[in-house]
């Protein structure tokens, strides 16, 4: 059983905190009660979320949450002069407000295109990119001590880095010539004798008309507007992701397929400039084992009791026993695989979080108890 | 119930990360393939998960055999890209300059839909293809936002594309998917609340935004340990000093027993009450077992559905 407790002092250091993990292993939850503790700490704190369960909203007192920042009413936990937001991302707006803001008198023709509409609706890398534009604004003058990112669940967990690099191909040099022959400087010799472009172009239009192929321009030269704005973000949230008071929580849980997949999201950050802070395994079952059934063998709980109710509720415990030993072998090759890297369990709850007070007890497992001083 | 599934050509089954939705493919594709039909089971783009399931070394764009009459391939975006253009651009050596270049792979990695819409384009054709022809092919999709976002976008482009090879393939991709007799989606989900609102929401996401029918939902990971408050109130009483060793243990074990009975109940019965669609429910397994093993036990389960 993993008892051990850190220090939350990288809370207190921290300007960016980044909670990595595939969905369903309690990433919001994650995320949400690292940012109160940080705040109770007393620090200026936003969480930036993806479509949060409505009960977490409404244990952080929000009806729901919208694409602007809502201040959490800490009460008591306030004492230390810190303060929590919350915030859910929206990609669509985000997305059009970003062309509003850099696109000038194109803006509205901008929005208008059908090839834009889609792609804000159904890229698969917009909630990705559009997390990391709101986050460089907020981090850039948004007025927090910290910011803690929940990113977006993906098949991939880590598409999530790859969306700044995915998104710039929209705005790639030569890309664009094709549709928007003045777009850049004159085109090479080689440029001349095979053209990629010109056979794309044919290709396009025989496969999706003419008008699909005008639209696509017309989509291109719009963007082109707004690229050399996306350039600038782009590479500083690059430098921001890899800053050093950004700091990585990777969140999983025992369960053996999970672990797999925690493996994986180690691999591809270990070895680059982010630092990971902690592993956070949600759900554990590690502390159901040998004492709980020794407990249950004493003679005098045995004939409390009685042999029918023993039974069936041996029967459930042994199951849960099997659970722990489970996820104390997940949790070993874990600790393994991280090093000197801290690797936390958080207990599985027989309730949902409902209270400001709930969302706080989890940081408890992590860090032991906020001292009063 | 389990027959209606089996008897399409179709079967896309999505639901929330983590609930279990590969274990179910092969699952289904199990049955089926029992039942005398060639199935195809087909991966979009994954860390292979049914390559460990049946233990073969690769499951790629073409097909694998995992067992009697059942097998399976992942497609991969550039790959589908390669088969799409390979059918439009009737000389191979234009075709591969086109699919190899690197700027023409930046611009469609980059632009919308494009990626989806090769997808969509292999899935129909290995629906309909001939030889070897497949009596039912079943997607293991992504995760339910993306899920939708893909079957949307054979509808979105097709208002796009008008003319030429891509608007005849779209409409034909979309006629496959929206009729229920040939097309239909599965959900799976678990037994919490969470997952749970998301299913209903995704239910309902999909009747507006998608046309293909939800013929099932699948409530996964049930765990029948029937505790009940009477009996963490005996324990606790039996036990008398709540203190004592392995008395916190046990009582945290059997309040988690109880609540999980709990939620058990009512999370069955928002399904079956909020949605009128055929529900099964397949177990948890405790014991540490295989994946092949779990897809067993999950098998058995849906087979007494039937």
């Amino acid at each position: 059983m993993s008892e051990l407790h850190i220090s939350d002092s990288v809370l207190s250091e921290a300007k960016l905190l980044i909670c990595v993990g595939t969905g369903g292993v309690g990433k919001t939850t994650t995320s949400a009660a690292l940012a109160l503790r940080a705040a109770a700490l007393g620090r200026r704190t936003l969480v930036l979320t993806i479509d949060p369960a409505k009960r977490l909203a409404n244990a952080m007192g929000l009806e729901s949450l919208g694409n602007e920042a809502r201040p959490v009413e800490l009460g008591s936990l306030a004492a230390r002069g810190g303060s929590l937001a919350a915030m859910m991302l929206d990609a669509q707006r985000t997305f059009d407000e970003l062309i509003i803001r850099t696109a000038g008198v194109h803006a509205e023709r901008i929005l208008k295109n059908r090839i834009y509409r889609i792609m804000v609706d159904q890229f698969a890398g917009t909630q990705e990119y559009m997390s990391l534009e709101r986050l460089y604004d907020l981090y850039e003058r948004g007025g927090y001590d910290l910011i803690v990112l929940d990113t977006p669940p993906s098949k991939n967990t880590l598409d999530f880095f790859d969306a700044p690099r995915k998104t710039a191909g929209l705005f790639d040099e030569q890309v664009m010539r094709w549709f928007v022959p003045n777009s850049g400087s004159e085109s090479g010799f080689f440029q001349k004798l095979f053209n990629p472009g010109a056979a794309v172009l044919k290709l396009l239009s025989t496969i999706g008309g003419d008008k699909f192929v005008a639209e696509l321009g017309e989509f291109f030269e719009a963007l082109r507007v707004v690229r050399a704005e996306f350039k600038v973000r782009g590479d500083r949230v690059h430098e921001i992701l890899r800053d050093g008071r950004t700091h990585y929580v990777v969140v999983a849980s025992p369960d053996p397929r999970r672990v797999d997949e925690a493996c994986y999201v180690w691999d591809r950050l270990a070895g680059t400039r982010m630092q990971i802070w902690m592993m956070v395994l949600n759900r554990s079952h590690d502390q159901f084992g040998a004492a709980g059934a020794a407990a249950l063998a004493r003679p005098e709980v045995a004939a409390s009791l009685g042999p029918e109710r023993l039974a069936h509720v041996s029967r459930a415990y042994g199951a849960l026993a099997s659970l722990g030993l489970r996820d104390r072998a997940g949790i070993d090759l874990l600790m393994s695989k991280a090093g000197t890297t801290p690797v936390l369990t958080v207990p599985a709850k027989g309730r949902d979080i409902h209270t400001l007070e709930e969302l706080l007890s989890m940081t408890d497992h992590l860090f032991g108890p906020l001292t009063s001083t | 119930m389990l027959k209606g599934l089996l008897q399409r050509k179709l079967l896309f089954v999505t639901g929330k990360g983590g609930v279990g939705k590969t274990t179910l493919v092969a699952a289904l594709g199990l049955l089926a393939a029992r039942q005398g039909k060639r199935v195809l089971l087909c991966e979009l783009d994954t860390d292979p998960s049914l390559r460990r399931i049946f233990s073969v070394p690769v499951i790629g764009f073409e097909t694998a055999r995992l067992a009697d009459n059942l097998y399976a391939c992942n497609l991969v975006a550039a790959d589908c890209m390669r088969a799409f253009v390979g059918r439009v651009v009737p000389s191979r050596r234009i075709a591969d300059a086109i699919v190899g270049n690197r700027i023409v792979g930046i611009f469609f990695e980059s632009a919308p839909s494009v990626m989806e819409a090769v997808i969509l384009d292999q899935i129909a054709e290995r629906v309909t293809q001939e030889k070897p022809g497949y009596d039912l092919v079943i997607i293991d999709l992504p995760a339910s936002g993306h899920a939708i976002k893909l079957l949307r976008v054979a509808r979105s482009m097709a208002e796009m594309v008008s003319i030429g090879e891509l608007a005849k393939r779209l409409r034909e991709v979309d006629a496959l998917f929206t009729d229920p007799a040939r097309a239909g989606l599965v959900l799976v989900t678990l037994p919490e609340e969470m997952p749970v609102n998301e299913t209903l929401e995704l239910a309902a996401n999909l009747k507006s935004a998608v046309k293909t029918a939800i013929v099932g939902v699948v409530c996964n990971g049930l765990r029948h340990l029937e505790v009940e408050a009477a009996d963490t109130e005996a324990a606790s009483a039996a036990l008398g000093d709540a203190s004592a060793s392995g008395a916190p243990e046990l009582l945290e074990a059997l309040e988690l027993a109880r609540y999980w009975t709990e939620q058990e109940r009512e999370q069955l019965a928002r399904l079956r009450t909020e949605l009128s669609i055929p529900l099964f429910d397949t177990p948890f397994v405790f014991s540490k077992a295989s994946d092949r093993d779990l897809v067993d036990q999950v098998a058995a389960r849906l087979l007494e559905q039937a």
